[in-house]
């Protein structure tokens, strides 16, 4: 890859080598926010708010700073993109993204649709974006906008029947009843800008068993300390960051 | 770019023009949509045309085109778009456009040839 032959330049390694340090993080977070930001930007229009997205790419940069092997090929801009474009698709993911279209969308989408059908009637051929977006009064990236909505969000009925054989399950029938995910990602973002307040040690841990799913014992494996020690560290973990949530001040309240 | 092009192949060329990168991005994803495409490589697709043709406005300006070619190929399709050279593809604000899409096409390269961003997208066949 021609683009690709600078590499990491040895400032950045020093900095991906003093990681655990609390300047040399925020170092790493500045400069790599506007690539969480571009990519958070990417997934507008989905029904999510743009600060929740943010909220989900800077965990997202933060995972991808606490993991980045700096010895490896890979440059970190890349490899960030990869574990960040992750996190944004977990969490659109959790929250049903692709059913469940923003009301004014789904009106623009319809806009759209009948003032291109109702252009081609009397014109005798296809509007383009441009004749749309004049005849609602609307930008041309509106217009594109609510168009790739619309592609993209046909969804099927839950009462359909999954085959044409009589009698046979619906849609609905066949999918689980309760998402328990549901509702997480909303409070990982909000636990996640109090796990700086926490010692390392109780980060990683909580970081493995709520982010990661680890259990006690693959979290003992993976840090070389016994399950007991495990659970009593993560139990004093979730205490101290009750306490910092209860006692939050807002002023402290970024993604880090 | 139109050079070799298959039978099958879907073209389309734009002023390069910040206003247009939206437009880009809707036909590529609304052509991988048709083909059959699930919304995970949509979004990745998307991704990478937005970074691509981003870095084609800023190098052209207003009196150039973004050019974009989607081609049928036995693994699945293949994506150009240009004209770009790693030069464009590495000019950035802090980060290089480049960086962005080899996180999610890793085989994404530039064909000096063809003076284009070639990024070929594997997948299984509908049949």
């Amino acid at each position: 890859m021609s683009w690709d032959a600078t590499g990491s330049g040895d400032s950045e390694a020093d900095l991906f080598e003093r990681r655990r340090e609390p300047a040399a993080l925020r170092e790493l977070v500045d400069r790599y926010t506007p690539l969480a930001d571009r990519l958070a930007r990417r997934y507008q229009g989905r029904g999510e708010p743009l600060d929740d997205l943010r909220q989900v790419a800077a965990i997202g940069l933060l995972k991808s700073i606490e993991r980045f092997d700096a010895d490896r090929a890979v440059k970190f801009a890349t490899f960030a993109t990869t574990t960040i474009l992750g996190e944004l698709r977990r969490h659109l993911r959790d929250k049903t993204w692709s059913v469940r279209v923003p009301r004014s969308l789904q009106e623009q989408w319809m806009n759209v649709a009948r003032a291109s059908a109702e252009l081609t009637q009397r014109r005798g051929h296809a509007p383009t974006v441009a004749d749309i977006a004049k005849a609602l009064d609307i930008s041309p990236d509106e217009v594109l906008e609510a168009m790739d909505a619309g592609s993209a969000y046909t969804a099927g009925s839950l009462d359909a029947p999954v085959t044409s054989d009589e009698g046979a399950a619906t849609v609905g029938q066949l999918l689980p009843h309760i998402d328990r995910n549901l509702d997480n990602a909303q409070d990982r973002v909000t636990v996640a800008a109090q796990l700086r307040a926490l010692p390392e040690r109780q980060r990683v841990i909580l970081y493995l068993r709520f982010f990661e799913g680890l259990t006690q014992g693959e979290i003992a494996d993976e840090i070389g300390i016994s399950q007991m020690h495990v659970s009593r560290l993560l139990r004093k973990a979730i205490a101290d960051l009750k306490h910092h949530l209860i006692d939050d001040s807002p002023s402290d309240a970024g993604p880090f | 770019m139109s050079e070799g092009s298959a039978a099958d192949s879907f073209r389309l060329s734009l002023p390069a023009d910040p206003k247009q990168v939206g437009a880009a991005r809707l036909f590529v994803a609304t052509t991988f949509r048709m083909l059959g495409a699930d919304e995970d490589l949509v979004a990745d697709l998307k991704l990478a045309v937005s970074e691509a043709a981003s870095a084609i406005v800023r190098a052209q300006g207003l009196a150039g085109r973004i050019l974009i070619e989607i081609s049928s190929v036995a693994s699945g399709e293949t994506v150009t778009i240009g004209p770009l050279t790693a030069d464009d593809m590495a000019a950035d604000d802090g980060i290089a456009p480049g960086d962005v899409v080899v996180a999610v096409f890793r085989d994404a390269r530039i064909d000096e040839h063809k003076h284009a961003l070639v990024i070929p997208v594997n997948r299984p066949r509908d049949s």
